[in-house]
């Protein structure tokens, strides 16, 4: 049996998350993001004790609790892993998305359970208790596939798998009706790159509909005295009644949320960018180009009346970000054509500017375009991988092992929209091929 | 009177059902029409194809009849996609269907405990919802067990343009009762519709304007008891139809059946008539059609792929159109047949009706199409027929054991709208299920059941134990100086020593380029091709296994009979529906019905363990 792994506590905001796993590969995925003193190899770790340490995929470094069941002394039967982290859905999310992005797969609604029961493990009493439970948990599950698959991303996907039914009813009828087939044009490889393609930029899109549940860091950046403080304040003034401020932990960067047009935007209000001699100035000016690296969005401002210099424009191109370019004080200075103008004084540009920027972190984005549900991208990245088997094997295998690889690519897609691989393939045989006696 | 088992009908799946049950002891009594009918080709000359020639060798792998008679009666035979994977390979066999039609009814009459009666069965008795025989011509006789293989017999009628006629193919008597009393039994019956081609006389086709279709010489017959190959062959010609012949069609289309309402059944994309082809496909330019002999040195071709339904006269025209076909005359015109059959979600993977007890069924009655699915239903029928005598529980063949699983299972766990083919791409495992190996999987099955005799267990220990042997010499290392010659003559280079397994895993290397190297008992190239294949396809069959065992799992979990879906208040309505109607065995088995979830089978397997406490 492969690995699972899922959230298993309420999604939103609680105290503790845990996230947990189960499968032969569930300790070894498990290792390769926890660290703890006391464990240095897989030898090391001890069944059934709950063991502080830290969960760490480069960009996170948290701190939680991580225990291993070993089989068959687990509910599942199968080795299994928690994680018990820190409340708070955007943490949990992410330490359930690493483990995917290692090789596990997302549970089913029940998927736990079905495994218990393989293993002879349910009880009476847990039995009663999660059908209740797993019905519960797919209803919300339907409805929630309801909403997302009522958008465009319903037809991205539906067009996906009909591009890849294509490529797969077209190898599947040569192998069928090889007598009739003759004529038929082979384009399947091409139609199954640019449904590889295609696949893969759908999963971008996933990355910018995180974006919205997780909020976009927007860096202010400039040189001192362009009004980059008083920008923050027109920007948090303007939307004080939807401000809520989050206490930072580093105190010379200043940090406000808000939320526009329903995405949560994050602002760092950087050191302003001079030469200097002071040590502790310049360290505040280290850490406002690290922000600015860091952030998703920067927002770089200068005064009206004056362009930015040689140095400034190399500054920007170095950040590799989407960058906004401002022109303050238009109030007073008048008005520029380099970037937006913008009067931080007056308020003047700020609703623009803000428009502006949820456009650069995710583009002409609606909420029903994107593909925010991980069960969705699940999917996607086993369709990608199989889409990824089935090209590389493509000039040396036979085509019944590519197929091999391409149905497991269409199982995945057809998951998204609960239709039938195998029917699907088959009625567009015969819709669009001229077989048979 | 009284038997064990009654079969009704005896085309392709009444045969197999009534000798399987006949040979496993039972008294059987076989009911046709006629006995000029019995395995009667009422469509196309030949067995096999994609898929179904792995259907006709699985059933000879458990005992059962088709593949010896296909090859008793061969004129031509050919391997499919041979230059593309083993496991996409199939046979087909051109046969002289009169020769074939006769030998299964010399081995019917020659089998002791079967007894073959020409009447119409016109009804079923039944008593406290267990059949208890059945009514032939006006009189009852009894049985424990009774099989329907009603093929296209059940109130059918043909269909020629304006012309139709209340009878069976090719001209047969129908069987007007028993519909309407299977109906007042509550069978959910309903209407499927085929189509055939015209047959023509062979001395008025120009055979030198078409291209001339040869079968292969180099390869073994379907039966794992045929020795030897097929030397003496009957070629087949290829034509196409043209812009002529489209038109003609086009201008006609007022009169086909299919298009002005006259025909109500649903046919099989499968084999779409020549006027479905045109209408649908109207940018292709030409169809190909192939002309097959119907018998040896006969007079009467049959013309695959102008199946049609259309009048007499635009038929003649039609036809004339071809390259080659200019002077031809009609023995039979094409027609369209209609028939009653039932939806198959009203039987179980042992096929056997649930409503009914002790009565099963196979074949074209069962919604399928062709004569290998109606033969490979036929011997399941007939075994489950014979165990439920002897209070055995029914043999159901796993999707991953069979194309025969996977036949059935798709028609009665997801049921069929139109009549039912065999294709490979309907097989998840279709890897491991090649038609190389069929007696692997099934002859041991087959013996224990009780069909394989002991001149077929002997002759399999032996094919076996050397493809065994075979294997297993793969390790032996082939030293450089060999594999360089070798590799030099297909213009590679090699820098080691290898094993024979590690050469044939190169794409160049094939099982005839290893033979020497095996030691010289064992040099059979047929077996060391088969033994190759598993080496060939390496870790597709390792990917294929992994799927295999997860679906395993769900397939052990047996569910309990009288299980009350209804009133399962955590599984949704429309799973409730399903599940009572389906009333799937295993867990497996209710997974793949439409409109049931992963979530649904995690609810219902909560029950699963209430259930059992």
């Amino acid at each position: 049996m492969d690995t699972i792994a899922a959230i298993s506590t309420p999604v939103g905001e609680g105290a503790i998350g845990i996230v947990r796993m189960s499968g032969e590969q569930a300790l070894c995925l498990a290792l390769r993001f926890f660290n703890s003193p006391r464990i240095s190899s897989i030898e090391d770790v001890v069944p059934n004790d709950l063991r502080l340490g830290t969960f760490s995929d480069g960009a996170i470094k948290e701190k939680c609790m991580m225990v291993y069941f070993r089989a068959p002394h687990s509910y599942t039967g199968e080795d299994m892993v928690e994680f018990h982290l820190h409340g708070g859905s955007f943490l949990v999310k992410k330490v359930l998305e690493d483990l995917l992005g290692a090789g596990a797969r997302l549970a089913a609604a029940g998927e736990f359970t079905k495994r218990a029961f393989y293993a002879g493990k349910l009880t009476l009493d847990e039995a009663e208790g999660v059908s209740a439970m797993i019905s519960a948990e797919s209803e919300a599950e339907l409805r929630g596939a309801y909403s997302l698959m009522s958008g465009r991303f319903n037809e991205k996907i539906d067009a996906l798998t009909e591009e890849l039914t294509k490529v797969l009813s077209t190898m599947e009828a040569f192998l069928d009706y090889p007598e009739e087939m003759a004529f038929e044009a082979d384009d399947a490889r091409e139609r199954a790159l640019s449904v590889r393609d295609k696949t893969k930029s759908l999963l971008a899109s996933f990355k910018e509909g995180k974006l919205v549940k997780g909020g976009v860091t927007v860096a202010i950046v400039g040189k001192t005295n362009v009004g980059k403080s008083s920008l923050l304040n027109a920007i948090v003034g303007h939307q004080r009644a939807i401000v809520t401020d989050v206490h930072g932990t580093t105190r010379d960067i200043v940090d406000e949320t808000m939320i526009h047009k329903g995405v949560k935007l994050r602002f760092l209000d950087t050191a302003g960018l001079r030469e200097t001699q002071d040590v502790v100035e310049s360290i505040g000016i280290e850490r406002s180009l690290s922000a600015a690296r860091g952030a998703d969005v920067v927002v770089y401002v200068a005064e009206a009346n004056s362009a930015p210099d040689e140095d400034e424009l190399a500054l920007i191109r170095s950040f590799s970000k989407k960058v906004i370019l401002v022109s303050n004080k238009v109030d007073v200075l008048g008005v520029s054509e380099n970037g937006l103008n913008v009067s931080a004084k007056t308020g003047e540009g700020v609703p623009v500017l803000l428009d502006a920027i949820v456009r650069a972190a995710i583009g002409d984005y609606r909420a029903e375009d994107a593909l925010t549900e991980e069960r969705h991208a699940d999917c996607l990245r086993r369709a990608l991988k199989s889409l990824d088997d089935a090209l590389s094997a493509w000039e040396m295998a036979n085509a019944e092992c590519v197929l091999l690889d391409l149905r497991e690519s269409i199982g995945a897609l057809s998951e998204i929209s609960g239709k039938g691989a195998t029917e699907r393939v088959i009625n567009d045989v015969f819709s669009r091929f001229c077989v048979g006696k | 009177m009284k038997y064990d088992a009654i079969v009704v009908g005896a085309g392709h799946a009444g045969v197999e059902a009534a000798l399987a049950l006949a040979r496993l002891g039972n008294q059987t009594l076989i009911v046709t029409l006629s006995k000029n009918s019995v395995s009667h080709m009422a469509c196309n000359p030949n067995v096999g194809g994609t898929g179904k020639g792995h259907l006709v060798r699985e059933v000879d792998a458990l005992g059962g009849q088709m593949g010896l008679n296909a090859d008793s009666s061969l004129l031509q035979i050919k391997m499919l996609n041979k230059n593309k994977g083993a496991a996409v390979q199939s046979l087909r066999g051109q046969t002289d269907k009169e020769v074939y039609h006769e030998n299964m009814l010399r081995t019917l009459l020659s089998e002791k405990n079967l007894t073959l009666l020409e009447g119409e069965c016109e009804d079923i008795l039944v008593e406290d919802g267990k059949v208890a025989g059945a009514v032939i011509n006006g009189e009852n006789i009894f049985s424990e067990v009774v099989v329907l293989c009603t093929g296209v017999y059940l109130s059918s009628r043909t269909i020629t343009g304006e012309e139709i006629h209340e009878a069976g193919p090719y001209g047969f008597e129908n069987a007007k009762k028993l519909s309407a009393a299977l109906v007042a039994k509550g069978l959910p019956l309903r209407r499927f519709k085929t189509g055939t081609p015209a047959r023509v006389y062979a001395n008025s086709i120009d055979y030198s304007v078409m291209e001339r279709e040869d079968g292969d010489f180099d390869i073994n017959c379907f039966s794992f008891l045929t020795k030897g190959k097929l030397l003496e062959q009957v070629p087949c010609y290829l034509t196409y139809t043209n812009e002529t012949t489209h038109k003609i069609i086009r201008d006609n289309i007022d009169r086909a059946p299919l298009y002005n309402g006259t025909i109500h059944g649903v046919g099989p994309r499968y084999c779409p008539s020549i006027e479905d082809k045109i209408m649908r496909f109207a940018d292709k330019e030409r169809h190909q059609i192939f002309i097959e002999p119907e018998v040896k040195d006969g007079e009467l071709m049959y013309v695959q792929g102008m199946s049609s339904s259309m009048p007499k006269d635009v038929q003649e025209k039609m036809y004339r159109s071809v390259k080659g076909l200019e002077n031809v005359r009609f023995a039979r015109y094409a027609y369209a047949i209609e028939y009653d059959c039932i939806d198959p979600l009203a039987l179980t993977p042992a096929l056997e009706v649930k409503m009914i007890k002790n009565l099963f069924s196979a074949g074209q009655f069962n919604g399928s199409s062709g004569y290998e699915e109606a033969a490979a239903q036929g011997i399941m029928a007939g075994i489950n027929a014979a165990r439920r005598l002897k209070n055995l529980p029914p043999v159901v063949l796993g999707r991953d054991e069979a194309y025969i699983g996977v036949l059935i299972d798709d028609l009665v766990t997801k049921g069929t709208n139109e009549p039912y083919r065999m294709m490979t791409a309907r097989a998840e495992y279709r890897l491991s299920l090649r038609q190389d190996n069929a007696d692997k999987r099934l002859t041991p099955l087959g013996r224990e059941i009780g069909l394989v005799s002991d001149e077929r267990w002997q002759s399999f220990l032996e094919r076996n134990g050397k493809k065994e042997a075979i294997a297993e010499a793969f390790k032996i290392k082939v030293p450089l100086k060999s594999v360089e010659a070798l590799f030099a003559e297909k213009g590679e280079t090699a820098s080691a020593g290898m094993s024979i397994e590690e050469l044939l895993k190169r794409s160049f290397i094939s099982a005839k380029d290893i033979l020497p190297f095996l030691p010289e008992d064992l040099r059979d190239e047929d077996l060391a091709e088969e033994c190759a294949v598993d080496v060939k396809y390496g870790g597709y069959l390792v990917k294929e296994a992994a799927h295999r065992e997860e679906m395993r799992k769900m397939e052990e979990k047996k569910i309990p009979e009288g299980i009350n879906y209804l009133s399962m208040p955590n599984l949704r309505i429309e799973a409730r529906q399903k599940l009572d109607k389906i009333r799937p065995l295993t867990l497996g088995q209710a997974s793949r019905i439409s409109g049931v979830s992963p979530a649904d089978i995690a609810v219902l397997i909560t029950y699963l363990v209430k259930g059992n406490r």
